[in-house]
Parts: C-alpha cells; sequence; structure tokens
C-alpha cells in the first residue's frame, strides 16, 4: 500500500481576527477568495493549471454554496476546474488536503489548490420551526377569518433564535459542547487551573514575539468599506498577563470548572490556502517547495474525549510514516482547550494510557513545550474551523524551514470524536 | 432604388414591414431609405393586411438613426424643410394605415427608428442589453423632426417625454415599458412570436382606439401632463433646467420646448409642421455642424486605424500590472476591473492600498447606485483587483502600467524593476502627464513596448485618453494601447511625444495668461465667470484650484523648459505656493474651499499686493486674450503635427479639458471668428504684450490665404 501523500508548494492564509472584530462583514467566501488568488498570484501560477479546488468549511452560508466553487470562480480559476467543499469539523482544513492527497495519489489531479475558509461572525442566529411553521400557516390563509386565525397561532416564545454557533459546538451524540469535552479531560488527566492558564499566556507572548515572522505566510485584507489593512492576526493580546487570565470564571462548569475563555481557544474569522501537487510538479516548481506530506490520518474516538484526537491520530500517522515520536523535532497540536493541548501531551508519554487506548507496547512519547505550538497557538491566533487545520500544515513547515528542520507533525482534535495529524517532511 | 424596407407577406393576412439595408451594416434612414419606405407603403396600401409588424432584417440591431452624414453636409434650409416634410409624410401614412401595427424592436433604435415605431400602434422589445431606444437629436443640435417631437409626450406624457428628448438618453427595454414607451419587454429569441401575440391582442381594440397612449397614474401625473397650469410649470422647469446646464448657448432644446408649448394637445399635424419649422434652421445652424463633426471625430477615434499598416493586431489584455495606487491609478484599476481586467495593484504602504481601495469603491458605488447594481456585482469586480506590497502577481500581465508620482527617477526606478518581472511581449505605459515618453524609455530593455498612455481626472468621467507614440514605439504598442482604451470606454488620441502632449500644453498658456490678467489686476471671479459664460465647465482659477497649485505649478515648469520665450513662469502663482495654498486639496487655492463649496477668497488680492481692482469694459476684453492664447497653441500643435490634425486637437480639447462642444472645438472657433481678425489680433497683441502672443506662422499663413484649419 503506498501512502498517499503530496508536495505543498506554496501557501498564504489571512490575518485571523476574533468574530465580530475586523472581520465581522467580510464572507467566509471573500475571505477564501482572497487567500486563493493571492498564493496564485505569489506562485505566478497559470490557474488553468490548477485540476480541483477544495476549501474546508464548516459553517457554509446559505447564499454560497459549495463555496469552494464560488472561491475558484472569484479567484480567477477557470470555470472548467471543479471545486467541492469538504467538512471534518475542526480538522476541515486538513481534511482538504487530505483529499487532495487521494486526487493525486490516484492520478486524479497533479495540483489541487486546497485550503480552509471560515466566517464565524456570520454564523446566522436561525428561527425556530415553530415560527416558520407560523409564517406558512400565514401564507396559505385565503380568507380573512383565516388570515386571523394564522395570526393568532402566534407566540413571543417563536422569535427566540437558535444560536447556531453554539449549536455548531455542542455535539449532538454526547450532548457535551467543545468546553465540557476539555474539562472532561482536565479531570481526567487532573490538569490544573494554574497549568491552563500559564499554557494559556505562553500561547500569547509566543504568538505577539512572531508577529514578524508570522507575516511570511499571511496576506494583508482591506476590509470594506473603509478598507484599512489588516496585516497580523487579530487575537493575540499585547499586554496580557497570568494575573488576567486568572481572574476569569469558569465558562462551561460555572462551579467547579477550569476551562475560562482565556485559557480557550478564540472564535475566529479567516482563511488559508494551500497548492499541493505531485512530484513531477514539484519538480518543476520555480521555486522550491515547502514540504512534502510524508503521511497523514484521521482517527476516531468517544466524542466526550474529542481533546485526545491528536494522539490517537498522531499514533497512526506515524506508524504509517514509520517513524516515532522521537524524530519529530517541531510539533503543532491545535490549541481548542489549554487543557485539551496538555492532556494530550499526558496521553502521548502515558505508557498506561498507550497501552490500553492506543494498543501500543511503548509509549509515544514526549512531546516538549519548547517544540510544540512555537510561534503560540489557537489560544492566541484563534481558531476559524475550517481553517485551522490548513493553517497548521503552512505554519509548521514555514518553521521547520527557519529551524532546518527535517521533520514535523501537525494534529488536531475534532468536535465529535476524532484527530488529524499529517507528518510533514522537508529535506 | 435599394431595398432598405420590405414587405413580406405571411399568413392569415399578416404582413411584415421589414428594415434590412443592403448596403450598410447597421440600418440608417438614409435617403434610399425613404424612397424605399414610400414604395413599401404603396404596396401596403394597395393591397391592405390584417395586420403588420414592423421589425428589423439585421439580427441584434433595429435602426441606428438619420443619415448624420447628410445631415453634416446639408445648408439649404428649404431643402432640410422638405426632406423633414417628407420623412414626415412618409411615417403619417404608416400612422393612417387601418390594419393594426406593432414593432418588434431588438438592438440600438435611435432618432428616426424610434419616431418611425411611434407611428405604429404600439411597440415591443427585446430584453437584451443591446435594446436602447431613444431621440438622441438634441445632442447633435437639432431636435426629433419625424414626429418624435409631438407623438412622444402623447404616449409617455409630458414630463417624461422632455426629459427624454432634452437629454437625449436611451432607454433600455424594462425602463421603456415602465414609462409606457413601449408596450412589453421580452426575451429575443421569442420576440416574432411575441409581437403576434400583441397584435392579435391590440387588433382587439376597437380602430378608433388602437394605439398606446400616456395613462396618468395618479391626479399630479394627469395635472401635469393634462392642464394648462400644470404644462407651464413642466415648460418652466424643463427651460430652468436647459439655461442652467447650457446656459443659452445651444439652441435646440430651446426649440424643443417652443414646439411643445405651441402644439402639445393639438392635433398631431400642427406638431408636425412646427417640428419642421424648427428643424430647418438648426440643421443649417453652426451648432449641429459643429456638434455632428465632434460626434463623427469621436465616432471616428473609437474605431479608425491608428498605423498605416491594417494588418497590425492589437495584443488582448485580460491582466495587467498596477504600480501606483493613487486617485489616477485607482480611477484606471477601476475601468480595468469593470472589463473584467485582473489588476495587481502595488504600492509601497498599506495605507496607500488602502486609500486605492476606497477610490475604486467610492467610483463603483456611486456607479452601482446609479444602476442598481447587486451588491454581487459590486464584488465581482472588485474581485478582480489585487492589492500587494510586492512585485509577485506580474509574470503574466499584458500590460504593466505605472501611475506614481511624476519625478523620472522615481519613475525610472519604478520600470527598472518592474521590467524584469512582467513578460517581455508585454505592454509597458506610463500614465504620465508631464514626462517624455522619450526620456522615460531611455534605459529600458524593450523600449518598442513602451507608450505614454495619460489619463485625465477624474478618470471615471473623463473620456480622453492621450496616447503617446515615442521614438521607438511599435506599431504594435501603439495599437494595443488604442485599442484598451476604447474597450475601457475611454476616445483615445495619438500624441507626439512633446512637452505636455496636447491637452496640458494648449491649456497652459490659456491658463497663464488668466495669471497674466490677474496680476494686471482683474479679479479672480470675473474672470472665471467670463470663461464660464464662454462655455468652459470651470473657469480657470478655478481648475488651477481643482488640479492643485503645485501640480500646475510643475506642468508649466515642464512648458517652461520646453518654450522658454513663450511660457514664462507666473510670480503670482509662486507667491501663492509660497503662502502655503495648494487649492482644493488644503481648502485654499485662488479660492476658499470647504467640502464642495467655493468661495472668493478676498485675501488673495492682498497677496499678490495689489491694491485696486481693475473692472474690464465688457465680458470680451477678458475672454479674447485667454482664448487667442488657445487658439494659437492649439495652431502650434497642428503646426508640429503632435497629432494628426486640427481635428484632433479639437477633440482632445473638447473630451480633455471640457472646451465647449458647441464651439466645434479650439480651431473651429477659431475660423468661425475667422482666421484673418485672429491673426491681427495675435499682431495686436504681441506688439502689446510680448513674445507670448508671437502668432503661430501656420495660422499667418492659413489667414493670408484665406484658408482654415477645419474647412469651416
Amino acid at each position: 500500500m503506498t501512502v498517499p501523500g503530496g508536495w505543498i508548494l506554496a501557501g498564504v492564509r489571512t490575518p485571523f481576527a476574533k468574530a465580530g472584530s475586523v472581520f465581522k462583514r467580510v464572507p467566509s467566501y471573500e475571505l477564501g477568495r482572497i487567500a486563493a488568488a493571492e498564493v496564485i498570484a505569489r506562485s505566478e501560477l497559470d490557474p488553468a493549471r490548477i485540476d480541483e479546488v477544495v476549501f474546508g468549511h464548516c459553517a457554509m452560508p446559505s447564499e454560497a454554496a459549495n463555496s469552494s466553487r464560488i472561491v475558484a470562480l472569484r479567484a480567477g480559476v477557470p470555470e472548467r476546474v471543479p471545486a467541492v467543499t469538504v467538512h471534518r469539523n475542526c480538522a476541515s482544513g486538513m481534511e482538504a488536503v487530505a483529499n487532495a492527497c487521494h486526487r493525486i495519489g490516484s492520478g486524479d489531479a497533479k495540483l489541487v489548490l486546497a485550503g480552509g475558509m471560515e466566517s464565524m461572525s456570520q454564523i446566522p442566529l436561525q428561527f425556530q420551526y415553530s415560527y416558520s411553521d407560523f409564517l406558512e400557516g400565514l401564507m396559505r390563509a385565503k380568507t380573512p377569518g383565516q388570515k386571523l386565525g394564522a395570526m393568532l397561532k402566534f407566540r413571543p416564545a417563536m422569535l427566540t433564535p437558535r444560536i447556531a454557533l453554539a449549536e455548531g459546538l455542542t455535539d449532538l451524540v454526547c450532548g457535551l459542547n467543545m468546553g465540557e469535552t476539555a474539562e472532561v479531560l482536565s479531570r481526567e488527566f487532573r490538569i490544573t487551573r494554574e497549568r491552563q492558564d500559564e499554557f494559556a499566556l505562553r500561547s500569547h507572548q509566543r504568538a505577539l514575539a512572531a508577529r514578524e515572522r508570522l507575516r511570511e505566510e499571511i496576506v494583508p485584507v482591506f476590509p470594506p468599506p473603509a478598507c484599512e489593512p489588516v496585516r497580523d492576526d487579530v487575537g493575540p493580546r499585547e499586554g496580557q498577563t497570568y494575573e488576567a487570565l486568572a481572574r476569569l470564571k469558569p465558562y462551561f462548569d460555572r462551579r467547579n470548572g477550569t476551562v475560562t475563555v482565556g485559557n480557550a481557544c478564540q472564535v475566529t474569522d479567516g482563511a488559508a490556502a494551500l497548492l499541493v501537487g505531485d512530484d513531477e510538479t514539484a519538480r518543476g516548481w520555480p521555486t522550491p517547495p515547502l514540504g512534502r506530506i510524508r503521511a497523514f490520518a484521521f482517527a476516531g474516538l468517544a466524542p466526550g474525549r474529542m481533546g485526545l484526537g491528536p494522539v490517537f491520530a498522531m499514533a497512526k500517522a506515524l506508524a504509517r510514516a514509520q517513524i516515532t515520536l522521537t524524530e519529530i523535532e517541531l510539533f503543532e497540536i491545535n490549541e481548542a482547550f489549554a487543557a485539551q493541548v496538555i492532556a494530550c501531551q499526558e496521553a502521548a508519554k502515558s505508557a498506561k494510557f498507550c497501552r490500553d487506548e492506543l494498543d501500543l507496547e511503548q509509549p509515544l512519547g514526549e512531546i516538549p513545550d519548547e517544540r510544540l505550538n512555537v510561534n503560540g497557538g489557537a489560544i492566541a491566533l484563534g481558531h476559524p474551523v475550517g481553517v485551522s487545520g490548513a493553517r497548521l500544515l503552512l505554519t509548521t513547515l514555514h518553521e521547520m524551514k527557519r529551524r532546518g528542520a527535517r521533520l514535523g507533525l501537525a494534529s488536531l482534535c475534532v468536535g465529535g470524536g476524532q484527530g488529524a495529524a499529517f507528518v510533514l517532511e522537508r529535506a | 432604388m435599394m431595398n432598405v424596407f420590405r414587405v413580406e407577406r405571411r399568413d392569415g393576412g399578416l404582413a411584415h414591414l421589414v428594415v434590412d439595408h443592403p448596403g450598410r451594416k447597421l440600418n440608417v434612414l438614409d435617403g434610399d431609405a425613404i424612397e424605399s419606405l414610400e414604395a413599401a407603403l404603396g404596396d401596403l396600401e394597395s393591397s391592405p393586411p390584417q395586420g403588420l409588424i414592423v421589425i428589423s432584417g439585421k439580427p441584434g440591431s433595429f435602426i441606428a438613426g438619420a443619415d448624420i452624414d447628410a445631415i453634416a453636409g446639408i445648408t439649404d434650409q428649404a431643402l432640410v424643410h422638405s426632406l423633414v416634410r417628407r420623412g414626415q409624410a412618409a411615417y403619417s401614412r404608416l400612422a393612417a394605415l387601418r390594419c393594426p401595427k406593432v414593432a418588434a424592436i431588438d438592438g440600438v433604435c435611435l432618432g428616426g427608428g424610434t419616431e418611425l415605431v411611434l407611428a405604429c400602434d404600439s411597440r415591443i422589445a427585446s430584453e437584451e442589453p443591446r435594446t436602447q431606444i431613444g431621440l438622441p437629436e438634441v445632442l447633435l443640435g437639432i431636435l426629433p423632426a419625424w414626429g418624435g417631437t409631438t407623438r412622444l409626450p402623447r404616449l409617455i406624457g409630458l414630463p417624461a417625454a422632455l426629459d427624454l428628448i432634452l437629454t437625449g438618453r436611451a432607454l433600455d427595454a424594462r425602463r421603456a415599458e415602465k414609462l409606457g414607451l413601449v408596450a412589453r419587454a421580452v426575451p429575443a429569441a421569442w420576440l416574432v412570436e411575441r409581437a403576434e401575440q400583441h397584435l392579435a391582442h391590440v387588433a382587439k381594440r376597437p380602430a378608433k382606439r388602437r394605439e398606446d397612449r400616456y395613462r396618468p397614474r395618479g391626479f399630479m401625473d394627469w395635472v401635469l401632463d393634462a392642464t394648462v397650469p400644470g404644462r407651464a410649470l413642466v415648460f418652466a422647469q424643463a427651460r430652468k433646467g436647459v439655461l442652467a446646464r447650457t446656459g443659452g448657448a445651444y439652441p435646440a432644446p430651446l426649440a424643443v420646448l417652443h414646439v411643445l408649448e405651441h402644439t402639445y394637445g393639438r392635433p398631431v399635424e400642427q406638431g408636425l409642421v412646427a417640428e419642421a419649422d424648427a428643424a430647418a434652421p438648426l440643421v443649417v445652424g453652426r451648432v449641429c455642424k459643429n456638434l455632428v463633426r465632434i460626434f463623427r471625430l469621436s465616432e471616428d477615434a473609437k474605431r479608425a486605424n491608428v498605423v498605416a499598416d491594417p494588418g497590425v493586431k492589437a495584443a488582448t489584455v485580460s491582466s495587467m500590472a498596477l504600480i501606483g495606487a493613487g486617485v489616477m491609478g485607482a480611477g484606471i484599476a477601476e475601468l480595468a476591473a469593470r472589463q473584467g481586467i485582473t489588476v495587481r495593484m502595488r504600492e509601497l504602504k498599506a495605507e496607500a492600498l488602502q486609500k486605492g481601495l476606497q477610490v475604486i469603491r467610492g467610483v463603483i458605488g456611486e456607479r452601482g447606485r446609479k444602476k442598481r447594481m447587486a451588491v454581487r456585482e459590486v464584488d465581482a469586480q472588485m474581485a478582480h483587483v489585487l492589492p500587494t506590497l510586492d512585485l509577485t502577481g506580474m509574470a503574466h500581465a499584458d500590460l504593466a502600467l505605472e501611475a506614481v508620482v511624476e519625478d523620472l527617477d522615481v519613475k525610472r526606478r519604478v520600470f527598472a524593476e518592474l521590467e524584469v518581472r512582467i513578460p517581455p511581449e508585454a505592454l509597458l505605459a506610463s500614465n504620465t502627464s508631464s514626462l517624455s515618453i522619450d526620456a522615460l524609455a531611455s534605459g529600458l530593455l524593450h523600449p518598442g513596448r513602451f507608450v505614454g498612455f495619460h489619463f485625465f481626472n477624474p478618470v471615471h468621467r473623463m473620456p480622453l485618453v492621450e496616447v503617446v507614440r515615442g521614438t521607438r514605439t511599435s506599431d504594435t504598442a501603439l495599437v494595443t494601447a488604442v485599442v484598451l482604451a476604447r474597450r475601457l470606454g475611454k476616445t483615445p488620441v495619438v500624441v507626439k511625444d512633446s512637452p505636455g502632449f496636447v491637452v496640458n500644453r494648449v491649456l497652459m498658456p490659456y491658463l497663464r495668461e488668466a495669471l497674466h490678467m490677474l496680476e494686471e489686476g482683474y479679479a479672480v471671479a470675473d474672470l472665471d465667470s467670463a470663461m464660464r459664460r464662454f462655455g468652459m465647465p470651470m473657469g480657470p482659477f478655478e481648475v488651477v484650484d481643482e488640479v492643485g497649485l503645485d501640480v500646475a505649478q510643475k506642468v508649466a515648469g515642464v512648458l517652461t523648459a520646453a518654450f522658454p520665450e513663450r511660457m514664462k513662469p507666473s510670480p503670482a502663482l509662486e507667491t501663492l505656493i509660497a503662502a502655503g495654498r495648494l487649492g482644493r486639496k488644503n481648502g485654499r487655492g485662488f479660492y476658499r474651499h470647504r467640502g464642495r463649496e467655493r468661495k472668493v477668497d478676498p485675501s488673495v488680492r492682498g497677496l499678490l499686493g495689489q491694491q485696486h481692482q481693475r473692472r474690464p469694459q465688457t465680458v470680451d476684453t477678458l475672454t479674447e486674450r485667454m482664448v487667442l492664447a488657445m487658439v494659437n497653441e492649439a495652431a502650434r500643435c497642428v503646426e508640429e503635427s503632435i497629432v494628426a490634425g486640427a481635428e484632433q486637437v479639437d477633440l482632445a480639447m473638447i473630451f480633455g479639458a471640457g472646451f465647449p462642444p458647441y464651439r466645434g472645438g479650439v480651431l473651429r472657433h477659431a475660423d468661425t471668428v475667422g482666421l484673418a481678425h485672429i491673426a491681427s489680433r495675435l499682431t495686436a497683441y504681441h506688439a502689446e504684450k510680448g513674445a507670448r502672443f508671437e502668432p503661430c506662422a501656420l495660422l499667418m499663413t492659413k489667414a493670408a490665404a484665406g484658408e482654415t484649419f477645419t474647412g469651416a
């Protein structure tokens, strides 16, 4: 069995902005377009060479069905190039790249534009079904008597909106929202509030220190109407202190919890676009590719413990790549929650966990803080759910280049109980 | 006799009156057409059909109007009158046919074409954007005289008809339907079928009330159209509007008002007589001749070959690199994006990109509101602009244009780094207004592909583009630039590389003369209002304030360097700039500006050290010197072959500087005044005021020989 892989030839992302801030009125497909058009322009690529366009997108807006297609056409990709949008919750960005690798491996494509887009600001409020039933009744009523009857059926409770964002972040099967799953892990692995807040602080500090470096992968966005330039991620907070984090009340378990909005990822808007190609395309590329996907894997686990997804996926991916964890020089684990990342670190080095849950004789190994999320993570930068997977690949490869590292690992936990992991390689 | 109109008999007693001019690409109502129409009408009168559909035999176009060349050539009033009456008679015969008559319009339908369909009982039109229905006669200095002036208000009401006729604008099918000009807007694919259906519908009406007629919607509509005081109000408003817009210099709109004031509500024949009486003097009049000439020149500019070899093909431009996102660059980016051209827009700073994007959004927004563009369309256009802070994304550009600051070294540096990032065949262009194209081209790797591409401010509204040919510019580069300018909706004029090109070159002595007169003590307000009364949209000082005193100074400097004897620098301008006055951009220039308002600034006099104010004897005292300065310089442009001929100078000054079209252009105006008179005045001023009035040798020669510049 050949492990499907591919070359990441180039990539670009927009700055990530906290939902409700500068990108509030920028639709997800506009962010996607900006990233896509820019990666094509920077690569001096003739877009007719693209064989497929795949973007991850969780909350696709009703006016942009198959948002990848909208992005493709608006970014100048010819009409003849097909496009598809994929959804694997938080790992949609990685799913898009995986999709590209499968197409390349099967010979269906030589060059794929893959990425992710998300506008969590624009996730709508929805009417209750009782209200749409009421409206339907009103429309059907013809005579004045019927109309009166229909109108009298109105109840104020019908106008209570369904908050789609909250619903989207709650798992239907286990009934827990994402924050609650983090609390599950904080209890299972005994991760204290203090440890989580320290982790969060470090994420902000690292992100701020990396601001200049991160500009390499970012394309500025000029949101209308003022078109004021946004060149850096909006999330990282200058002057963030441990004390300020410590003061926050737990959000998901008011009485006994440890997870706060400060040590959790931010609801965010953004997009990323990568060009993924086969060996021949990479050989002919005018600039050296960013790196190669050596192996990738998705794994499933109990939805209530979804935060451990990365560990399950890592085990699979490392096995496929035929390497051990200790050989990895640089790690990214998406910071959905500080508690969740720390739990992954604990689980990976726990012999008991690896034996019981992963059927491994030896523990996977240590994921040291100095080599994990070195330029900050989603706690500071934000987690636009459809995009983060793509961002992690991009940012890992850029940092590997800076350090001269050969092997890197990027992974995500996925709401609903999954994990995703990519093993990346640079010559 | 050419078969322009033919009658096709169909089943069921139906007939089609088909207009298909064998000698032309578009249907034009020339002498052949009228003769042929009369014959066709004879046929229809002798064997009357059960129903008639008037339709074009040229797919995608209906009738473009009357023969403009004939209008240009005719000089005999009596002949005009008889031709007008002949056309009216033919249309009246059509209207008098007893069968129901429906016109089916697809494509351009203007002037006499609209008048033809107005003689039918009803009309339908295709929904395609190419369908444009209107009466643009006023724009050529005449009025709809084949029954249009008389019949249109009876169909759509007096206020709407006046608006259409006085503005000369064309309507698409949907708007025409809304106004009642056509009964139905239908898909082009079903035009004939729907026409026949509509004909059957019209046939059901009693014979006396078969025609569509005006149905006022509401009390006010009725009052304004049907009552004496209501109509008086409409006429008064319309007259006020005309005078405000044209200052009474254009006789045609006033003639329209005169005809309707005297004949609206009276029998149609009275209206037709009034139309003919009004048309005759207009057609042979100077304003009409001048406007028709300008129309012809601008049509040529949109079509004619600009190089000797007709085989030279323009390269297609589907993507461009733009360096500089200032007001000009951003304006050009918007034009390009409108045509679906991808624009990679580069600036050094993010804030500069922000400003550029705001300009583009502003222009699109303005257009979008007027045309009611959907948000989708606005976003789609914006998506063509890709801002960048570096030089990536240009390797496939078909055109690279720079619109950076007017500095030779800066521009040279821009070209040096740009040249190696674009394909070698890409067109390279500069929006410079004052630098030499040859100077910019020296040091380029491929100077043959370099051309000047000078737009005017504001880019989306000024129709002129000066396409400047350097000594090394290749034919292909020139043709590509000219064709692109046309595609962007502009009127290109090819100019030789020389200081100021043509528009700034001719404007500068005019502005300089205004400054001389200011220095002599005349008032800013008097000089400006005199030139506005002459017909310029803004007076000279208003122009300088708009453009910016520093920019004007810069351009003047270039011209002073080139023509030191004739174009000396102005101490007044220097003094004001030194006092920190830059014009509208910083609120103070020759006027005080606040927002859109402009007020006379009394302190200017003090700054220039003047005690008294000179009051002129007549307005002409003021305008004569300024206009002579323009004329003299325009003549030099012809003498030095800066452009192909006097025609191009006139076209450029009207489209690029707002010279009044009714005067036909700077040199046409000179011919009208009389070159002999111009020559003697120039000689006099030369003796009195010095070298700047030295008469152009060519002008003197022509004056002596009794020749003209424009064949007037």
